[in-house]
């Protein structure tokens, strides 16, 4: 990629690294403390459902919540005062990246992970005899990137988009209004099958590690 | 890096002026839904008519002198379906009349009290004018309702108003259940259609915030494009080839504006920013605080906490706790100056960004719009003196994102990287030690609403019906981000946590009522009338069919 790219690329980003918007005007609406008091409100305590949930906060930490039943705990014969339960953090090809153990049916967890642009999902299970058993699965989490991916002749797709109709077109065409020729059809059939192909590598990890929770 | 031969020169033509760069301004606008009936006066609902004297009312009437002095100008608004509710509520309206009553009554005393000092009768008067002028303008301009004034410049295409998710809910976090972010997306765009008569083309994502596959639900509702921060382009995949100086494409087909930061951090940033001139209005110094007890008590919360009335006699003079006095008028005059300022560096900007890119260069600058005349008093009158001088220079035009589209239909394909707008463009802020708790709630909640949708989709029962959808206000309202921003900010906290905890609660108690099949008409009409948000509400949506 040329050098006037690369400049643009990092153009839009040397303010931003520094500088956040999160200082909402809401905030300073807020300002004025009033008299805060603390209302009594219910609201449960568990939910009496399997769960474990992935969520991410930012490119290296991560959050987990997990529940697991009475009964889920007798079907695989649990005793939390003597096991623990075992998260694994898994990538799409099933590689543990993190693992870590919990001694209570109920918890959330803040965990450390350098892992970027990839798929990834927490198991909850048991181990034992150094094999592990898989209760329930999250949900998939596509994670933070932090890369500057520059395209190349594959994938540098552009998309003419009008009211009517859209067009793809291909990268190495320099002249765009030329490209209507049977040359350009064969070239936009070839970019759809690539914009085809994102969407269904999205689909396909999701598949790979099945739902969620269940 | 691709060519296209019409835009080989970066100047361009639009009708017979040359221009040099767009320039695309985006004011937010957004308050949480805070309705208070019990109360004849809830601090909380001051944020509202805050914003409404300080921010909305003066940018509209700014917007109507552009008008009258027929100088084009473009902004693009998100006005939040909260905040549209919020505006379009009787109660509130009628409790924001009163506000201004108060406010104008407190400036009759004020300019008794400071009759014999020259420097405060001046501003005493200003104020007392500033706060009549606004009643009349809402009364006999906007006829009761801000949105008004909003229309009147949609439709005739001087502004262009896009949504938001119906409740400002995080959608990343909230993405667990994908129900929830198609409910956001779908009823935010309902709520538009209601207020402005037409479906919004683009939508804010709430907090800027994007994760992949968001934009096959913003394609399926109609909206063309979106902003967001430049880590969603420039860590895209691949990277966007023009950074935020032109917008890409989603694998979806949804156009994406990038931030600026640079533009942004300008007008935004406390320490650098214009904001801070000296000669600028000082925020915190207010009589709520300065004046004595028994004087101000009138015009503060019932419960004698100190507040902000308005009355703000101070300039920021320096950066110690000495103060001078105020004077608006050279205040005024200074907004000449930075807008002018600003000109000339997006020109700088626009001449370096030609040198770089092949096309002509757009500046996306998104703020907050309460920005604008809240914190910073003089905004309005700063954005009037930059659409007053960019429309005398000729040499950036002010468009929107639609009008840039439609000039530049060719753009590339990228997979936008998940960010935010918050600190360092993740998603921290919504999701720390201090606000983690909720999720679990919410993600149960959203959960329960889908099983309870599909449960009750033959339902004909009208009281069940009402019950379920008044579960669906409930989980939208505890899903607002900004309830996890003020756990983290501290500012609010407890309101915060006790909003979420109510809205979890109220749902709870709701379904119940479905369960054991008893209803409780008494608490059913308090949360109606309370949380009163989206009349035209259908529990189904959450059947995503």
């Amino acid at each position: 990629m040329d050098e006037l790219t690369q400049k643009i690329a990092t153009t839009s980003l040397e303010i931003e690294n520094d500088f956040s918007s999160a200082s909402h005007a809401l905030d300073t609406m807020v300002y004025e403390k009033a008299k805060e008091e603390s209302e009594s409100y219910t609201i449960p305590t568990r939910y009496y459902k399997n769960t474990v949930t992935l969520l991410a906060a930012n490119t290296s930490t991560y959050y987990v919540y997990w529940e697991i039943i009475e009964q889920t705990l007798q079907t695989y014969q649990i005793d939390l005062y003597k096991e623990k339960l075992c998260f694994r953090v898994e990538n799409a090809n099933r590689e543990c990246l993190v693992q870590f153990s919990s001694p209570f049916d109920l918890g959330e967890y803040f965990f450390k992970l350098d892992a970027q642009d990839i798929d990834i999902c927490v198991k909850l299970g048991l181990l034992r005899n150094n094999e592990f058993i898989e209760i329930m699965k999250s949900n998939l989490l596509h994670t933070f990137s932090s890369t500057i991916k520059f395209p190349d002749f594959t994938n540098e797709v552009w998309l003419e988009k009008h009211q009517s109709y859209m067009k793809i077109i291909q990268s190495h065409l320099e002249e765009i209004n030329d490209a209507q020729t049977s040359t350009s059809n064969i070239k936009q059939f070839e970019q759809i099958l690539f914009l085809n192909d994102m969407s269904e590598k999205r689909k396909t990890s999701s598949s790979l590690l099945g739902n969620n929770n269940d | 890096m691709i060519c296209l031969k019409n835009e080989k020169h970066q100047a361009v033509y639009w009708g017979t002026i040359m221009i040099k760069g767009y320039w695309i301004p985006i004011l937010h606008s957004h308050l949480p839904f805070v309705k208070h009936p019990k109360y004849e006066n809830f601090l909380e609902e001051h944020w509202l008519f805050e914003a409404i004297t300080e921010c909305y009312i003066p940018l509209l009437k700014r917007l109507y002198l552009l008008e009258n002095e027929n100088i084009d100008f473009r902004l693009t608004v998100s006005i939040t379906p909260p905040l549209a509710e919020m505006l379009s509520d009787n109660h509130l309206m009628e409790k924001y009349i009163k506000y201004l009553d108060k406010l104008i009554d407190l400036g009759n005393k004020e300019i008794v009290r400071t009759n014999d000092n020259e420097e405060y009768k001046h501003i005493a008067n200003f104020y007392q004018d500033f706060f009549t002028q606004t009643k009349d303008f809402f009364i006999q301009v906007l006829n009761y309702n801000v949105l008004n004034g909003y229309r009147h410049f949609y439709d005739k295409g001087s502004i262009e108003v896009i949504t938001c998710g119906a409740t400002h809910g995080f959608l990343p976090l909230l993405s667990v259940n994908e129900k929830s972010v198609e409910a956001q997306i779908k009823i935010a765009t309902q709520a538009h259609k209601k207020f402005f008569n037409k479906a919004p083309k683009g939508i804010w994502l709430p907090e800027c915030a994007y994760y992949q596959g968001l934009d096959k639900i913003l394609n399926d509702n109609g909206i063309e494009f979106f902003i967001a921060d430049s880590h969603a382009l420039i860590y895209a995949n691949p990277t966007a080839l023009n950074g935020v100086y032109a917008p890409v494409y989603t694998p979806n087909n949804v156009a994406v504006f990038g931030r600026d930061a640079l533009s942004s951090k300008q007008v935004w940033s406390s320490k650098e920013g214009y904001p801070g001139d000296f000669c600028y209005r000082d925020f915190y110094r207010d009589v709520g605080y300065d004046l004595e007890f028994d004087y101000i008590k009138p015009y503060i919360n019932p419960d004698g906490t100190r507040v902000f009335t308005g009355y703000k006699y101070h300039k920021i003079t320096g950066t110690t706790d000495h103060k001078e006095v105020y004077n608006p008028w050279v205040a005024f005059e200074k907004t000449k100056e930075h807008a002018a300022h600003f000109h000339e560096h997006r020109e700088k900007q626009i001449a370096q960004l030609s040198s770089l890119m092949m096309r002509t260069p757009m500046i996306v600058s998104p703020y907050d719009a309460e920005l604008f005349g809240h914190w910073w008093f003089e905004g309005p009158e700063f954005l009037y003196q930059l659409f007053k001088h960019m429309h005398e220079c000729n040499v950036i035009k002010a468009i929107t994102p639609i009008e840039y589209l439609t000039r530049y239909p060719s753009n590339q394909v990228v997979s936008p990287n998940a960010s935010s707008w918050g600190d360092k463009g993740y998603y921290d802020v919504w999701l720390n030690g201090g606000n983690a708790w909720i999720y679990r709630h919410l993600h149960a909640m959203a959960d329960s609403m889908s099983e309870y949708a599909k449960k009750y989709k033959e339902c004909n029962n009208n009281d069940e019906i009402r019950i379920l959808n008044q579960m669906l206000r409930e989980l939208l309202l505890a899903q607002s981000s900004d309830w996890a921003f003020l756990m983290t900010t501290a500012t609010a906290t407890q309101y915060s946590v006790n909003r979420t905890k109510e809205h979890i609660q109220n749902f709870n108690t709701l379904k119940e009522m479905l369960d054991v099949n008893k209803l409780n008409f008494d608490i059913l009409s308090q949360l109606e009338d309370k949380n009163s948000i989206f009349d035209f509400i259908d529990y189904k949506i959450f059947l995503g069919e």
